[in-house]
């Protein structure tokens, strides 16, 4: 479907119900089904976002308060901060996370030696299956003042090695963005990789009979046939932008307040200023206006990436 | 035309699908009918003449229910057994059982607050710092039953544990929503010290004019250089345990925050912050006080009185290379707290204290939605006043898990299941807050003394506790809930480095607290003063 041309799609007719299609819809049925449960009928439950929602009196009955719970987002100091840290980390997460995941992709492919191949792509991907919390303590074991790596390295050779990196700002934004491609790349190297073995083998004899080098190929052929799922990977990343990865950013730093002018995101700040006061309306709120956000980037994104390439775009 | 009507039947299903649930949430709960929110109860006591005439309910016909419980505790590898040992004991009492869960404080963050506020019935809950339920909050969420009329009906003999004073600090606007544990309901604070190492440096402990870890600096200094010229090689230790907590380490202060001192006054006759009168809120961290607090907490670790960091050290508390650690609440001190290596004593401060807060710190609640609330209160009553339920839930079972000796004392060497190191014990929760009365408790003699000494003294002293001013008054956080929020994620950011000490040098502090203040009134803190210093001012008028 990826690698229809446009003009193909726009001819294709559009087949009445086959019977013979039956066992592909029961075979879609779980999966509906899931997301009927866990996607669509939670969607009632946005209307804390505008309660002052009591436990006793339920979602029915709970006064509603307008917009007042939205209010804490914008009120705090912070509120630029935690958006700027939000989507500038997200936007270098995106372009970083390609750029490496379609290099390693490009790699792989070339790879003769399939079993080395395979190894490989299995060592790539087994970050993605830590969770934040095991890559902290590996990080902490890298990180740490008085046992950590560096500073032991650092005392080792004739330093006083007692610096505490989790003080220093500066250090944080490449070292996230250096965490989240390392925990990342593998998956998404699997998808370009999945892609790349769908090209013909002819482009790459033809090319070869013309005398292109190996980039010349990558440049020309691979690129190229790449271009649909780089841009669906964009669009779909565009509806997470106002998401932080809670994980990473509370995780990682240890929650330690001398790093949040650089490692607050809007999901942190949530769970900070929301722990004691438990307030479910205000932390849905929340969770709403990330998504309204999202939605909106994503109809944004989708028409222009429709008017610079219509194959590339979702809808 | 066929397909555009095939997408609008799909999209009307779709809304559908998302409408219904809102219905399927109103769905008829066990929703308590709860008293008029009055600022007071009722002044006439119940008639008691009636009620001596009544015959409780025989266990009988009482119909069988089983409930769940839910602990802060970590799991331990006898938590089974002794919870069928804890039903066998209920279904003789009340005809009930109870399935105890016992969660770790990371489960509690997690799954607690979700459940509560999905509606589900929870059962019995421990409340507190321990259980990670704000008392409060949740009864102002709505997360708990209100007690009123089952404490006078089912648990007459746990409302008799407190006065009635204490009883209107748990009212949340006219309803009491907790039962606190009856411990040690006041601020104990105390240095426990390296009594060997004292006698080594020819220090006399009993002259030392300790009210907090703020005024003992001077002190501190001098054991260490003592300790640097006799045991240098205990150098790489620091002197003492951490003490980072302002309050009630540091400061003797009423709160009216759970984890942030945005509002508080002064105790008379402590008075620890200057000018300000036991009537007045202040913002701890604006005042002069915490500053100097700051600079001090720098200075001591730059010279190694506190560790930079403590985490992962706790093999530091047994080498013996260590002086003292900050004590909460013991009234007793056993004579190798850290093992064998050297003997453990304590001096306890003069400056001994409450406040409400003090008795939202640990305490059982019933679910808003508890399918058996009377059944609870029976269970809760028990446990607060059967020394042998109390004492089954923290130790377990006669014979499996402790033994009774020939003189009659509880021990557990000899026992089946932990007559060997702590860390092997199949069952055991010592002290155990969120379960309720400790004083009731059987235990054995290194615990609690010769003659259960410490729970007598901790009674002493919950009754000699200064009381501040404001006891029974509970700040409403509704009109500042952003500004609540917004000063809650400011001290976060700051407070830890400051009260750790862990600022690069002691010139940053000043630069630091002055960040730290300058946010906070960005971020609305004295709307926040003002908004509590007006409750407290409506409060005292209508008293």
């Amino acid at each position: 479907m990826l690698q229809r041309k446009g003009s193909e799609r726009g001819k294709r007719r559009k087949k009445s119900f086959n019977r013979e299609d039956i066992p592909l819809y029961f075979m879609a049925l779980p999966t509906v089904i899931y997301l009927i449960i866990f996607c669509y009928l939670p969607m009632a439950g946005l209307i804390m976002a505008f309660q002052n929602f009591n436990v006793t009196k339920g979602i029915f009955q709970s006064p509603f308060v307008g917009l007042k719970n939205f209010q804490f987002l914008f009120s705090t100091t912070d509120a630029w901060i935690i958006t700027r840290n939000t989507v500038c980390y997200n936007l270098v997460f995106i372009a970083v996370n390609l750029a490496i995941s379609i290099s390693l992709a490009l790699m792989l492919s070339s790879l003769r030696w399939g079993t080395y191949a395979k190894v490989m792509q299995t060592t790539y991907m087994m970050p993605y299956f830590l969770s934040y919390a095991v890559v902290a303590i590996v990080a902490n074991a890298f990180l740490h003042r008085d046992n950590g790596l560096i500073n032991s390295l650092i005392r080792m050779s004739g330093g006083i090695g007692k610096t505490n990196w989790y003080h220093q700002q500066s250090i944080w934004p490449p070292l996230l963005v250096f965490v989240n491609a390392w925990k990342g790349v593998g998956y998404q190297t699997v998808l370009y990789l999945a892609v790349i073995s769908g090209i013909s083998v002819e482009y790459y004899e033809a090319a070869v009979l013309d005398g292109a080098t190996k980039l010349q190929q990558a440049r020309y052929i691979t690129i190229p046939h790449l271009r649909y799922i780089v841009g669906i990977s964009i669009i779909l990343a565009m509806s997470s932008i106002f998401r932080g990865d809670f994980g990473l950013f509370y995780n990682v730093p240890m929650n330690q307040g001398m790093l949040y002018p650089v490692t607050d995101v809007i999901d942190t700040y949530i769970y900070r200023a929301l722990t004691y006061l438990n307030n479910v309306g205000m932390s849905t709120a929340a969770g709403l206006y990330q998504s309204v956000v999202g939605f909106i980037l994503v109809i944004i994104v989708n028409n222009i990436v429709n008017r610079i390439d219509p194959d590339s775009a979702m809808f | 035309m066929r397909k555009l009507w095939t997408n609008r039947a799909f999209l009307f299903l779709l809304v559908i699908v998302m409408i219904v649930p809102l219905f399927a949430c109103t769905k008829p709960t066990a929703t308590p009918e709860k008293p008029e929110e009055t600022a007071d109860l009722p002044e006439e006591k119940p008639d008691d003449s009636a009620k001596e005439d009544e015959e409780p309910e025989p266990k009988d016909e009482l119909e069988f229910v089983t409930l769940d419980w839910y602990l802060g505790l970590s799991p331990m590898p006898d938590n089974q057994m002794v919870n069928d040992a804890v039903n066998e004991y209920l279904k003789e009492k009340v005809n009930a059982n109870v399935n105890i869960h016992y969660w770790q404080s990371s489960d509690w963050e997690t799954k607690m607050t979700t459940m509560i506020s999905a509606g589900q019935d929870v059962g019995i809950i421990g409340f507190g710092s321990q259980s990670k339920l704000d008392y409060v909050v949740h009864s102002n969420l709505g997360s708990f039953y209100p007690l009123n009329d089952l404490l006078d009906e089912y648990g007459a003999d746990t409302k008799a544990l407190f006065p009635e004073e204490i009883w209107d600090c748990m009212k949340i606007n006219g309803n009491i929503y907790g039962i606190p544990s009856l411990k040690d309901n006041c601020y104990i604070i105390s240095i426990i010290y390296n009594a060997d190492m004292a006698e080594a440096l020819e220090i006399d402990m009993e002259s030392v004019e300790y009210k907090n870890w703020r005024n003992i600096e001077p002190f501190l200094e001098e054991v260490l250089a003592k300790r640097t010229e006799k045991f240098p090689e205990y150098d790489e230790y620091p002197l003492c345990g951490g003490a980072f907590l302002e309050m009630p380490y540091n400061f003797a202060i009423e709160t009216f925050l759970n984890d942030s001192f945005l509002v508080a006054c002064n105790i008379d006759p402590f008075n620890d912050i200057a000018g300000y009168d036991d009537n007045t809120v202040f913002n701890l961290y604006a005042t002069d006080e915490y500053r100097e607090f700051c600079k001090s907490r720098q200075r001591m670790v730059e010279k190694n009185i506190f560790a930079y960091d403590y985490t992962d050290k706790s093999e530091w508390n047994y080498t013996g290379g260590m002086f003292a650690w900050v004590g909460w609440g013991y009234t007793y001190m056993e004579e190798h707290l850290y093992g064998d290596a050297f003997r453990t004593k304590m001096i306890v401060s003069d400056h001994i204290w409450t406040d409400t807060n003090n008795y939202f710190s640990a305490g059982t609640a019933i679910s808003a939605n508890c399918a058996e609330p009377e059944r609870a209160m029976m269970i809760l009553n028990l446990v607060n006043t059967d020394p042998e339920f109390a004492t089954m839930m923290r130790f377990g079972i006669e014979g499996k898990h402790y033994i009774i000796n020939d003189e009659g004392k509880m021990q557990f060497e000899g026992s089946e299941r932990n007559g060997g190191d702590r860390a092997d014990y199949g069952y055991y929760y010592w002290y155990a807050a969120p379960v309720g009365n400790l004083t009731i408790v059987n235990a054995p003699e290194y615990l609690t003394g010769p003659d259960g000494i410490m729970l007598k003294e901790m009674v002493r002293y919950n009754n000699e506790a200064v009381r501040p001013r404001h006891m029974g008054f509970v700040f409403d956080t509704e009109p500042v809930t952003n500004e609540l929020a917004a000063c809650t994620s400011v001290v976060m950011e700051y407070r830890d480095v400051l009260r750790n000490g862990q600022l690069g040098s002691a010139a940053e502090v000043d630069a630091t607290v002055d960040e730290f203040n300058e946010k906070l009134k960005a971020n609305g803190v004295d709307k926040i003063v003002a908004e509590c210093q007006a409750q407290i001012d409506a409060w005292n008028a209508s008293r």
